[in-house]
């Protein structure tokens, strides 16, 4: 009896054994999920063409691409990233880059002269010729020569600050020249790239790696281990893998961190932070330049007259509308250029008063009751109730206002018609923005200048206006103190106008588990909701 | 006819379910009707959002605001009540209108046979095949937001149903002797439909009518919830259910906030009953058939 149980005793060792060994074996396959770490983004992603992508695309390209200079949102001033220094002639019209020389593509192939030559070209000449993406901020680029491998010039056909323009968000990124060769695309030009982009290929110079692209539910990026930077940043704890999952509804994001499923999330509720604070979350709140604006349709009436329009804008109480709409978690506008970006002006703001309000009402002569319509986006929160709120609160001046929700894409083309056809677009549109360059140029020209039928919402023409900002655009390369002043004149013009009312400026309350330790560097606002996940460490 | 549909009515009147659903009906058009007068705060109920929003958010059921409040502070009493109103308007528009227009189509179709009925027909399994939330989106994106779009859309749906019910028992009519005899005799056609036809359909197209009340509120509702109808804000219920889930400003709703699902919730639960429960005994009193072999314990 006695050796039988020994023998079930031995075998009953090695059973556990080999169950221990296979478990450890299957542990050690498997990657660490401390090197992981799931972003939450709460839209789905439009695109990934480094030249020609103005949207949600940036929170991938932002990883993946770089830019020649970065802008350096504390100082205000640009820092070298794939060139290393650069200098201006004293006219300000002709630009010399010194590019890196240690830098490779995700592919292999060296980064040099010819790759920002091409990558450049092909955002200003696709904009030029079809409008698209944000190449108009290589408008005043009339030549672009390779003076070597790592030298590269600028020729202008009017002063620029290019420096400043060169750290962009968008169309400034620079794509390895190998591209044309893996999409079959016969030019820069040919919509073979432009889609062979879009399917999920990427091949920049970024710390991370475009591994897998599913604009609708998830991103997969890898760490790219030669990467110039590493040894700048010499974070040895920096995530391996980086996986943007889209989850748009934001109570998802507070269960998806709650449940370990998600690390960093954008957009969680805002009345559940201080829940995720007690139960060991942390919370960078950043002062983003994503800004909500009310535009005037000024081409239809009643909102084409300046007083009714100044009726509208003192009844509007913007500490009530912040606390409503987003909880507190953004700053009361003043102006269209929000808090902390170049050319921000203090003091453009209504100031709440129904009194004022009544008096312009009755300047205006439109005759009370009256109805108008409001445009808005149906899938932020913050749109919907300051929709009703500012429903209500026109009631109590005999305004009807009559809400129109609408999905972005379908907004952008009811809003655009007030261009073609005024008289059935709605008196008012609400629209964020966020910049691609650190000029106040960005915002001034996109949503008001008359050139701009893409943006200009409010259908604002004014020739005093346009010459204003564009001569602030010529001098921003020879003087730029000349310039803001400028910009600041054309701010004061739209004000007196009432041309758009500046409603807040978002502060956005990104989300983490306490395994990750996050900079507040890696929240740049410049490049909107892109986290810079090199300087990120993530601990067991 | 009248004698008929007295007798039917009394027959009803012996069940319990029937009592119950005609109290149900009758206290949801009482609050209909009295909706602005019994209310607190009627302008609150038509959307409008206090001034002291940030003190009202979200307050749970008390005395002040027996319902509780939402996240804009507006007391959903008043919401709900209101609600109600909404909610009774679009159910009879859309049964009246789809009523009135199967009953006229299906009968027509049935008598006047031939290349009409064909294309009558024809005609009302489109739109029988048509679902109502795919012809709510289009005429939102038409027409914009409004009632005129869930009441619509819902009328472009059932009329079919009423159509297809009163042809199908049309064709049974105008077979019978005396139809034939009264066309053989040279009356009017539309004395023919009027006299002969329409009063032997009716009564199982009002039966219908009355079951598919309850149907009719939850697909108005399901339209509305969806932002596919009333604007932002309107008291209706679906919208009220729509504000609840997602615009409670991320709140755990069902343990945080139930009170906002709670309320417009049981609304529309009841009266769907109500309605419900009077169709369906109706029905079994007309058509004998349609008796359910089992039986409620009421």
């Amino acid at each position: 009896m006695k050796p039988l149980r020994t023998i079930y005793i031995v075998l009953l060792a090695v059973f556990i054994l080999v169950i221990i060994l296979i478990a450890l074996l299957t542990m050690l396959h498997q990657p660490p999920r401390s090197k992981i770490v799931v972003y939450a983004y709460n839209d789905d992603i439009t695109g990934i063409d480094p030249s020609l992508e103005d949207d949600t695309g940036l929170v991938v390209l932002g990883s993946i691409y770089e830019t020649l200079t970065y802008y350096n949102y504390t100082t205000g001033k640009v820092e070298p990233r794939l060139a290393l220094s650069w200098e201006s002639s004293e006219d300000g019209k002709e630009w010399i880059f010194h590019l890196r020389r240690d830098v490779v593509f995700h592919d292999g192939t060296p980064f040099n002269a010819t790759a920002v030559k091409m990558s450049i070209e092909r955002a200003r000449d696709i904009y030029r010729e079809t409008g698209r993406g944000a190449g108009y901020i290589w408008d005043a680029v009339d030549e672009i020569i390779v003076v070597d491998e790592y030298t590269v010039k600028f020729k202008l056909k009017y002063p620029q600050k290019l420096d400043l323009l060169a750290s962009a968000s968008y169309a400034a990124y620079i794509f390895s020249p190998s591209a044309l060769e893996k999409s079959g695309a016969s030019s820069i030009y040919d919509k073979a790239l432009e889609d062979w982009f879009n399917k999920g290929n990427a091949i920049g110079t970024g710390p991370y790696k475009l591994i897998s692209y599913d604009p609708t539910r998830e991103i997969r990026l890898e760490k790219f281990n030669k990467w110039w930077g590493w040894s700048v940043v010499n974070n040895p704890y920096a995530p391996d893998v980086v996986i943007i999952k889209i989850v748009k509804e934001p109570p998802a994001q507070y269960h998806g961190l709650l449940a370990g499923e998600i690390d960093i999330a954008c957009s969680v509720p805002r009345t559940t932070i201080r829940d995720l604070v007690e139960k060991g979350f942390k919370v960078i709140n950043v002062s983003t330049f994503h800004n909500f604006v009310l535009f005037f349709n000024t081409k239809r009436y009643p909102t084409n007259i300046s007083y009714f329009r100044l009726a509208i804008a003192y009844a509007l109480n913007l500490t009530e509308i912040v606390q409503v709409a987003v909880y507190g978690f953004a700053l009361e506008a003043s102006g269209v250029i929000p808090h902390g970006f170049p050319g921000h002006v203090e003091g453009l703001k209504y100031n709440h008063n129904l009194e004022t309000s009544k008096k312009y009402l009755e300047f205006s002569g439109v005759k009370m009751p009256i109805k108008i319509e409001l445009l808005y986006q149906v899938d932020y929160e913050e749109t919907r109730k300051f929709a009703e709120l500012f429903k209500s609160r026109m009631s109590e001046l005999g305004i009807e206002v009559e809400l129109n929700p609408q999905d972005w894409a379908r907004l952008k083309d009811i809003a655009k018609g007030v261009w073609t056809s005024p008289e059935s677009t709605p008196h008012l549109i609400l629209a964020d923005w966020w910049p691609t360059m650190p000029s106040p140029f960005d915002y001034l020209y996109a949503m008001f200048h008359s050139e701009s039928k893409e943006w200009n919402f409010a259908g604002y023409e004014n020739p005093e206006f346009d010459s204003l900002i564009e001569e602030a655009l010529t001098l921003e390369g020879v003087n730029y103190t000349r310039a803001l002043e400028l910009y600041k004149d054309a701010q004061i013009l739209l004000f007196e106008e009432a041309v758009a009312v500046g409603l807040w400026d978002e502060i956005r309350p990104f989300t983490y588990s306490s395994r990750i330790e996050m900079p507040q560097e890696a929240l740049n606002p410049m490049y909107t909701f892109v986290i810079r996940f090199e300087l990120v460490s993530v601990r067991s | 006819m009248i004698r008929r549909s007295f007798i039917i009515l009394r027959r009803s009147l012996r069940k319990i379910r029937f009592k119950i659903g005609i109290v149900i009906s009758l206290v949801a058009i009482f609050l209909a009707i009295l909706a602005p007068y019994i209310v607190p705060r009627p302008q609150e109920g038509l959307g409008y959002v206090p001034r002291d929003v940030e003190a009202r958010r979200l307050l749970p059921p008390s005395i002040e605001h027996i319902f509780g409040t939402d996240s804009l502070g507006r007391d959903l009493f008043s919401r709900v009540i209101m609600g109600t109103r909404t909610a009774l308007l679009q159910v009879f528009i859309v049964i009246t209108i789809s009523f009135l227009l199967g009953l006229l189509l299906g009968a027509i179709a049935a008598y006047l046979r031939g290349l009409v009925e064909v294309l009558l027909n024809y005609f009302t399994e489109i739109f029988m095949a048509m679902p109502t939330i795919v012809i709510a989106l289009v005429l939102r994106l038409t027409l914009g937001h409004g009632i005129h779009v869930t009441i619509s859309s819902l009328i472009m749906t059932w009329w079919a149903w009423y159509a297809r019910i009163a042809y199908v028992y049309a064709r049974g009519v105008v077979e019978l002797d005396y139809v034939i005899l009264a066309r053989l005799a040279g009356l009017h056609s539309l004395k023919i439909l009027h006299r002969h036809i329409v009063p032997n359909i009716i009564q199982p197209l009002i039966a219908q009518a009355i079951t598919d009340l309850g149907s009719v509120l939850l697909e108005a509702a399901a339209i509305n919830f969806l932002g596919l109808g009333v604007q932002p804000g309107y008291p209706e219920w679906g919208v009220i259910l729509y504000e609840s889930v997602f615009y409670g400003g991320g709140v755990e709703v069902f343990t945080q906030a139930p009170w906002l699902i709670v309320f417009p919730g049981v609304f529309l639960l009841l009266v769907t009953l109500g309605f419900s429960l009077i169709g369906d005994c109706l029905r079994e009193e007309i058509d004998p058939r349609l008796r359910r072999r089992w039986r409620l314990w009421f």
